[in-house]
């Protein structure tokens, strides 16, 4: 995937130049002392690195990356300390920082702390795989155990500036970055030890080895940048999906939008996986696509509807079943996602919970929205319902979960905090189909329901 | 059983049996054996998914380093042993007939690389340096390209040597080779036994994993656009099928009059989609009528909002330069035509062909209409 550069801040700038600098003057000591590497590996692996540095693969949704440049930083670590030369290790990581986008726009601040985090992280490593020479060399597995060490040596080096760069830039707490990148460190272990081996073989045997295992890690790489642009097309097509939808019905102008974030808010408080999330943002964005099939005129004729007019537009809950259940992975949740099957059945512990999830962020944001039928409720009001219904129509740990989420955000919806409300002259209690007059003082009861 | 559970029952089995093979034959190599016999059949159950449903199995790479360290006895013990497990963990798998055929082609592409690799070693005089080494590798997995390719033709098992096939095989054969050399070393060096199989195929199960986002969220893409063309018909708009109809006729003549794959992909999204925007026009409730020219204008429209329909959104509005691709327009009209004629008038195919045939030719290029003819020959010749 393709990698960019963001503007660099300028008080970084200090920083960057004072963490390359040092790398740097390791590297010379480390000369000075040892002597200088051997300039064919040098070229050759500080070749491979900048070659690596743009070949990254990030995993989508899962804050990980996969980059071959750790692999030959490893690689350079076992080659160089065969001839004694730590350095070498330290300048092709010095070299990682390379990247051509960055030194087109010359942000050399970004090019200095690149080559300074992985320089780091190399000479942390070279000078701890050094000190454990004995062990390293073992036969395997021992010698994994060992390497292990200069593994992670390599990873506190190369991280520990990246923190720093983050916590100069933005005065943000230590842990909490930590906490961030850790998904990110654990990643590059298995690689870092791949990279020990690779230069094994590559003192073994030579440098031909070396280029397969680039090979299937670009392929990897290039199969990832396809997933992405696949990706985005669905998104960009549920998306046109959405527009045409609202086109036809402009009473419910960004519901799908707000069903899907207030749906993300209780998959995240019921500790749902990336996956899981993103197929539950894909089932609440197309809820309505039954609704593409519902003649305009009944969509969005003003007042109540006749019996026939309202039996008609429920159609478009079977259609959605039907258009859902051809995509595999929301087969799952379409068919339980039909009105009938979408009350809360507690003898029901097989029923997927994602289609309670879309019921009542639909419920939620049909209470809060002013249609042309009646003004919006207040937030109380609204979440007063979802609570007096849990357990008989509503899924409770589900409604409990909106409610925490969107108390925490300390977000306010309904009446008086709309975002794009256009019915100014909307009554204040129901008509039509969903009027929830309800649930304002001295209406008759009616049952909630959503758009 | 998930294919989950069926990798961890294998994982699970390999560590048990290879740990026994190694307390009774502790000097031998009855323990890699059966670790590599094991990792054969996680290979079958892992493959890198490419197009039009073919596959290669990561187990190609696997067999790259049985032929190059092991006797032909064991050799085929492992192959067969592996095989016949998979076949039982395959069970479930589509039919008996697919199961025995992908039997077939395994056996066959394993006797490949034994014999490409040990032919191979023969001829650069069985010289423990890196280039001859390599080149018997590199021969093995060559091999198993051959015998793939040739058995998928055979045997219609997808196109396993189109784009994404191509990077498959290269990342299994590098992989393998990468393995091979872990495992056995070259002239005593480099040789870190049953771990160098194990580690070097890190890259390739990378690569794998990208496949299967790739294969799964292309499936989910192509399964969108088929619900959205679904649509109009669940309106009552256009008849049932008439989409799926039509982009199957569509493609077939795409092909046929040498559209670039491309071109045949954009030509299939617009022929799936060609109705969509019918279902935003504002129409009487209970009346048919509405104007094609409005259908076709909106719903070009429409696609050409989003950046990865827009060549749909125009074949379909027709609003295309270039010559190739105008015949792509006309193909969609035409298939589309077709389809109206023979489903919704009920007029029988060669009277329908006929007609269409018979319109004025500043309306459909000949090549387009022969194109059509072919097609439906094609169609009624595979028994479609």
């Amino acid at each position: 995937m393709k990698q960019t550069v963001a503007p660099f801040p300028r008080q970084l700038a200090l920083y960057c130049a004072l963490a390359f600098a040092s790398v740097a003057a390791l590297a010379a000591g480390m000369i000075a002392v040892q002597g200088a590497p051997a300039a064919v590996s040098l070229l050759l692996l500080g070749a491979l690195a900048v070659f690596g540095i743009h070949h990254g693969v990030v995993v989508p949704g899962k804050r990980l990356s996969f980059s071959p440049n750790v692999m030959v930083l490893m690689a350079a670590v076992v080659v160089f300390d065969n001839d004694r030369t730590a350095a070498g290790a330290v300048l092709v990581g010095l070299a990682s920082g390379l990247f051509l986008p960055a030194l087109g726009k010359r942000t050399w601040g970004w090019i200095l702390l690149n080559g300074a985090t992985w320089g780091c992280g190399a000479g942390a490593a070279a000078l701890t795989y050094a000190s454990l020479r004995g062990a390293t060399s073992a036969a395997l597995p021992l010698a994994l155990l060992a390497l292990l060490l200069p593994a992670a040596a390599f990873i506190i080096g190369n991280e520990t500036l990246v923190v720093l760069s983050y916590v100069v830039e933005g005065g943000r707490a230590f842990k909490d970055i930590v906490v961030e990148l850790a998904p990110q460190l654990a990643s590059q272990l298995p690689f870092a030890l791949l990279g020990f081996l690779l230069g094994r073989l590559y003192l073994s045997l030579g440098p031909t080895v070396m280029v397969l295992i680039i090979v299937p890690i670009l392929i990897a790489r290039e199969m990832f940048a396809s997933y992405m642009r696949v990706k985005e097309s669905h998104d960009e097509t549920v998306g046109m999906l959405i527009h045409a939808l609202e086109a036809k019905d402009r009473y419910t102008s960004g519901h799908s939008e707000r069903v899907a974030e207030y749906a993300r808010y209780i998959g995240e408080e019921l500790n749902f996986m990336p996956a899981r999330l993103e197929r539950l943002r894909f089932a609440a964005l197309m809820h309505d696509i039954g609704k593409l099939v519902v003649p305009n005129q009944l969509l969005n004729k003003p007042g109540r509807l006749t019996p026939e007019e309202f039996a008609h537009v429920r159609v478009h809950e079977k259609v959605s079943v039907q258009m859902l259940s051809h995509i595999d992975f929301l087969r799952p949740i379409a068919a339980a996602s039909h009105s009938d099957n979408t009350k809360f059945d507690p003898d029901d512990p097989d029923h997927p919970i994602e289609p309670y999830i879309v019921m009542i962020a639909d419920a939620y944001d049909a209470m809060t929205s002013t249609r042309a039928y009646r003004k919006a409720l207040s937030q109380d009001v609204a979440f007063r319902e979802l609570r007096d219904k849990a357990g008989i129509q509503f899924h409770p740990a589900c409604v409990e979960a909106l409610i925490v989420a969107v108390e925490r955000r300390g977000e306010k919806h309904g009446a008086g905090f709309e975002r794009d409300s256009e019915f100014d002259n909307a009554p204040v209690a129901g008509l039509g189909s969903a009027g929830l007059g309800d649930l304002l003082e001295n209406e008759p009861s009616r049952t909630s329901s959503g758009s | 059983m998930t294919r989950r559970r069926r990798v961890v029952l294998v994982c699970v089995l390999g560590l048990v049996a290879g740990t026994i093979a190694h307390l009774v034959d502790s000097n031998g190599r009855a323990d890699a054996l059966t670790f590599l016999a094991a990792g054969l059949v996680l290979g079958e159950l892992l493959a890198l998914r490419l197009e039009d449903r073919g596959a290669l199995p990561l187990s190609y790479a696997v067999l790259v380093v049985l032929a190059s360290s092991f006797s032909l006895h064991e050799y085929l013990f492992a192959v067969l042993g592996a095989e016949l497990v998979s076949i039982l963990l395959r069970i479930t798998d589509r039919s008996r007939g697919w199961r025995i055929t992908i039997f077939g082609v395994r056996l066959a592409v394993a006797a490949a690389t034994y014999a490409a690799y040990q032919g191979a070693w023969h001829l650069v005089g069985e010289r423990e340096q890196v280039a001859p080494v390599l080149c018997a590798l590199a021969a093995a997995a060559g091999a198993q390209l051959l015998v793939d390719v040739t058995a998928s033709k055979l045997f219609r098992l997808g196109a396993s040597f189109a784009a994404r096939g191509r990077l498959a095989w290269l990342a299994i054969a590098s992989s393998g080779m990468l393995m091979a050399i872990g495992y056995r070393g070259v002239n005593g060096h480099g040789r870190v036994g049953i771990w160098g199989p194990l580690l070097f195929s890190t890259p390739l199960l990378a690569a794998w994993y990208a496949f299967e986002r790739l294969d799964s969220a292309t499936r989910s893409y192509r399964q969108t656009i088929e619900a959205l063309a679904m649509a109009p018909e669940l309106g009552g708009m256009v008849p049932p099928g008439h989409a799926e109809r039509v982009a199957t006729l569509a493609t077939a003549m795409g092909e046929l009059l040498g559209l670039s794959p491309g071109d045949v992909r954009d030509l299939e999204m617009a022929a799936l989609l060609h109705h969509l925007g019918q279902v935003t026009l504002d129409d009487p409730v209970g009346e048919r009528g509405v104007d094609p020219a409005e259908v076709t204008a909106v719903t070009g429209a429409m696609l050409r909002e989003i950046r990865p329909l827009v060549a749909a959104g125009e074949i379909i509005a027709g609003d295309v330069d270039d010559p190739k691709r105008r015949l792509a327009v006309q193909a969609l009209r035409l298939a589309s035509e077709y389809d109206d004629l023979t489903v919704r008038d009920h007029v029988p195919g060669d009277l329908a062909v006929e007609s269409l045939r018979s319109a004025p030719s500043y309306v459909y290029d000949e090549r387009v209409v022969v194109a059509l003819e072919r097609a439906l020959r094609d169609r009624i010749s595979a028994g479609r």
